[in-house]
């Protein structure tokens, strides 16, 4: 346990020392930020379009006109953006830190010395995967912290209580999907012959999750699914449509995440409770942890494997 | 003409390291895979479609009701382009990043920029040489997609192209070749600009997912109509000639959005080969020139980065020193 | 400066500076047509860097250097076509065939129809049979020699070897030690050796110069140092002495 420890603390440390995951978290803060902010200038000029509309409507003779949309949302679907960014910079910003942590070992031939130690494989990739969690905790917390201060200060509509409850299971689940991607990026820095297949194949794999299995299984083109409105859309009629979904429904996870974090921050008022949602959506998480125990598994094979005298990592 | 067999030798060896790099051609396998997915896709949906339609048609006819507000689908074959397109967009866009990165890299991490920067060869001219040799890869990449394009649909769904289609398609190629090549003169740029290696990677895929991905969105979720499923105008019953009479008061609001969109690259490109090839239903059935006038500012703004980038890649390399002692 | 036809390196107060270090100190050397120049110190001596100046790759801070009557910086491009460099861990493109990274390498050399060359060169260096195997493959004395191969194709005047045997068995170091004096003696090159093995110096070279801290602190045929120091035996003491006489 002690080693565990010490390997994770190390992994921290090093972290922290490099430039590039500054840039990575400031980049996904900023954004976060940002997405608050755009998220407040559209929702207002939505409504004063809406006031223009209505008196434009009268001028031209017209009184019935329908509510306001954009007043029945809930205040978590500002939070939407959220789950976009989370998706596609949040994942990327693992995959480059899993990378990082063992693509610096097997350089620095730091890997070769563990192995001449008494410490296990296990213990090893443990501590590794403990320092990538705290790190990405911390900085999915920071955006967390971010987005609700933020919400409070450009308030569209005020949080509730349960609200609050989605919000925190949502970050949560988010940080097990990110997590995925940081074991994927861990998993090719330890199998790939050159620095730069082990970054590139997790990028394909994230391609593939992210964009070509939702396109699969809904039949829409790849970024139709980055709008945070029409996230929760339709899947297109058909039997090829139908037969996909009955094979990679559920196993896509990117498309899992997106579909649990639209309905956890659910766009209109007739949404489903929260014990409803994680309830009707338990077997897309279960299939999340599997493949996380799986790719820990995988890991550890690997590594069990890995030769740690003829290591060349090439560029 | 020594010069030119310089330049051509470099060119030839590009070529050839990257018909054997495993990156390189795992990308490409992955990029024509998806270009065949999302055609069959494509069509899928709108077979899809077609029997939706066909079916109201029946049920509506059957219960005796007008058919008066039924919208026919129409096929447009290019249309079927469009899930490839934004693949090219996003992963062809990855495979520039890595051709740029590589062209770099194994110079600079194999210590071989040593072998020949000791020969009498300029560095303008081996850099060039390497501008060509990838130039040509790129060309052939895109050549490749849009030919196993043309192919699925000629054969695989029995849609004879018109000439005039095909025109299209080409010159969907060239830009698109264009595009990419801004992303690999980015990548190629930063990896000579940044002294770690992995860290250049790295911050050419935030450029990436900054310029493909993020910004494109941003501009989209800002759209007011976008804010409503089905149309935030359309859920108000304002109709498109009297939502564009009131969103001229939010001119302010609208540049902002559009100044966002410009921004990227991407985005640019998207929107000239969106109109050439139909995607974008108000340029179906129009000529090849009248588009390519009409959206003459997105060709501007692609054509101009690509040069602004090659001046650039080209003069960061010949001055700037590229062989550090540790 | 000295334009001795005879010469055919020389530098002048050569000085190297970083942010924080002096690399190399106001080096003053003369080197002769056909001698085996080693160049010895300690890792850090300031010996790569004095090779990159004399290779153009690096440009000094202060000082000239002469290469086959050139200037590196002025005439770099002539001191280029008449150099070759083999830097300490060559490297070559992995993906590419032996045949053609060197026939890649000859062409940037200005050589039109490699293939003859490297031929002869390859059987020059006993090597012949390796043209259509990958880089990849090849084990870390294979390479060296390539990379032996890659700085001779084009048959300059001064070959500049930076730690060549760092690395290799010591069957390997025997094959090298054969030809770089075969080089020297078919081939009339000047070799310059950068190392820091003194055995190696006392088996192949003519002329010595020691470098520590970016200081030429001695320089003289290997019969003079011999007889000057009256032991023979023993290399070492006269590094370990030299390193004193300061």
């Amino acid at each position: 346990m002690n080693q565990i420890m010490v390997i994770a603390h190390s992994e921290i440390k090093n972290l922290f020392r490099e430039r590039v995951f500054f840039l990575l978290s400031t980049v996904f803060l900023l954004m976060t930020i940002a997405s608050s902010f755009i998220g407040w200038t559209t929702y207002s000029t939505t409504n004063a379009v809406y006031q223009a509309s209505v008196t434009y409507l009268h001028q031209q003779g017209v009184f019935q006109i329908p509510t306001n949309p954009v007043l029945s949302f809930p205040a978590l679907a500002s939070f939407r953006n959220v789950i976009v960014y989370i998706f596609l910079i949040g994942s990327l910003m693992a995959i480059i830190i899993g990378n990082r942590s063992f693509i610096r070992e097997r350089k620095s031939g730091i890997l070769q010395l563990l192995f001449t130690r008494p410490v296990s494989i296990s213990s090893i990739i443990l501590g590794k995967i403990m320092g990538i969690s705290v790190v990405l905790l911390a900085v999915i917390s920071l955006t967390a912290i971010v987005s609700i201060i933020s919400s409070l200060l450009l308030p569209l509509k005020h949080l509730g209580g349960v609200d609050l409850v989605n919000l925190i299971i949502f970050y949560s689940y988010s940080f097990c999907y990110i997590l995925l991607f940081a074991f994927l990026g861990l998993l090719f820095a330890i199998t790939a012959k050159s620095e730069s297949l082990a970054l590139f194949v997790p990028v394909c794999i994230w391609v593939g999750v992210s964009f070509v299995m939702p396109e699969l299984v809904t039949g829409q083109t790849p970024t139709a699914l980055l709008n945070p409105v029409t996230m929760d859309a339709v899947t297109s009629p058909g039997n090829f449509f139908a037969f996909m979904q009955s094979i990679l429904a559920p196993v896509s996870i990117g498309w899992h995440y997106t579909s649990i974090g639209s309905q956890l921050l659910p766009a209109t008022i007739d949404s489903k409770s929260t014990i409803d949602i994680l309830l009707e959506n338990k077997n897309s998480l279960i299939v999340l942890i599997i493949t996380l125990v799986g790719s820990y598994l995988l890991m550890l094979l690997q590594l069990q494997k890995y030769d740690a005298i003829n290591d060349t990592v090439n560029e | 003409m020594n010069n030119i067999f310089q330049i051509l030798s470099v060119t030839k060896k590009e070529f050839t390291d990257a018909l054997r790099n495993k990156v390189f051609l795992t990308f490409l396998f992955f990029l024509l895979g998806l270009t065949v997915i999302s055609i069959y896709v494509g069509s899928l949906d709108f077979q899809g479609k077609v029997f939706a339609y066909q079916t109201a048609y029946q049920q509506l006819i059957h219960q005796g009701q007008s058919i008066e507000n039924l919208v026919k689908p129409e096929f447009f074959p290019l249309q079927l382009l469009r899930g490839s397109i934004e693949y090219l967009e996003i992963i062809g866009a990855v495979l520039a990043i890595a051709l740029g990165y590589l062209t770099v890299a194994k110079e600079k991490g194999n210590h071989t920029l040593q072998l020949v920067l000791t020969r009498p060869i300029k560095k303008s001219h081996f850099f060039l040489g390497k501008l060509f040799g990838n130039a040509l890869i790129i060309l052939s990449v895109t050549a490749a997609v849009f030919t196993s394009i043309v192919i699925i649909i000629t054969f695989i769904g029995g849609v004879q192209l018109l000439n005039s289609e095909i025109v299209k398609v080409a010159t969907s190629l060239i830009y698109s070749a264009i595009y990419l090549y801004i992303f690999f003169l980015l990548s190629t740029l930063i990896t000579l600009l940044i002294r770690s290696l992995p860290n250049a990677l790295i911050i050419s895929f935030v450029f990436w997912i900054l310029f493909v991905l993020i910004v494109p969105q941003i501009g989209d979720t800002m759209d007011t109509d976008n804010q409503v499923p089905g149309g935030f105008f359309n859920a108000i019953h304002v109709s498109n000639t009297q939502s564009k009479i009131i969103l001229q008061q939010f001119s302010g609001y609208e540049t902002a959005r559009n100044a966002i969109e410009e921004v990227s690259i991407t985005k640019h490109y998207e929107r000239l080969v969106f109109a050439l090839l139909g995607i974008k239903n108000s340029y179906n059935n129009r000529s090849v020139s009248f588009i390519l006038k009409d959206k003459l500012i997105e060709s501007l703004w692609l054509t101009s980065s690509l040069l602004i980038l090659i001046v650039t890649t080209l003069y960061t390399f010949t001055k700037k020193r590229l062989i550090w002692k540790e | 400066m000295n334009r001795d036809s005879n010469v055919i390196i020389s530098t002048h107060l050569l000085t190297k500076k970083y942010k924080k270090s002096v690399a190399l100190d106001s080096l003053d050397l003369t080197i002769n047509k056909g001698e085996i120049f080693g160049f010895l110190g300690h890792n850090g001596a300031g010996k790569t860097t004095t090779v990159s100046m004399l290779t153009t790759l690096l440009l000094p801070t202060s000082g000239s250097a002469l290469v086959c009557g050139f200037d590196v910086v002025k005439d770099s491009f002539e001191v280029k076509k008449r150099i070759g460099y083999l830097p300490e861990n060559v490297k070559f493109y992995d993906n590419l065939t032996a045949y053609e990274n060197l026939a890649y390498l000859a062409q940037l050399s200005g050589i039109h129809n490699p293939k003859d060359k490297i031929n002869e060169t390859l059987n020059f260096l006993e090597f012949a049979g390796v043209e259509n195997k990958k880089l990849g493959e090849f084990s870390k004395g294979m390479r060296q020699r390539i990379g032996i191969a890659q700085a001779i194709l084009h048959d300059p005047q001064v070959l500049f070897l930076d730690e060549p045997t760092s690395g290799l068995d010591p069957m390997g170091i025997k094959k090298l030690r054969d030809i770089i004096l075969k080089l020297n003696q078919e081939k009339g090159m000047t070799i310059f050796i950068n190392t820091h093995l003194l055995s190696e110096v006392a088996k192949t070279c003519t002329t010595i110069g020691v470098l520590n801290h970016g200081k030429l602190i001695y320089k003289d045929s290997l019969k003079n140092i011999i007889q000057r120091f009256h032991n023979e035996d023993s290399l070492e003491d006269i590094y370990f002495s030299m390193d004193s006489i300061q």
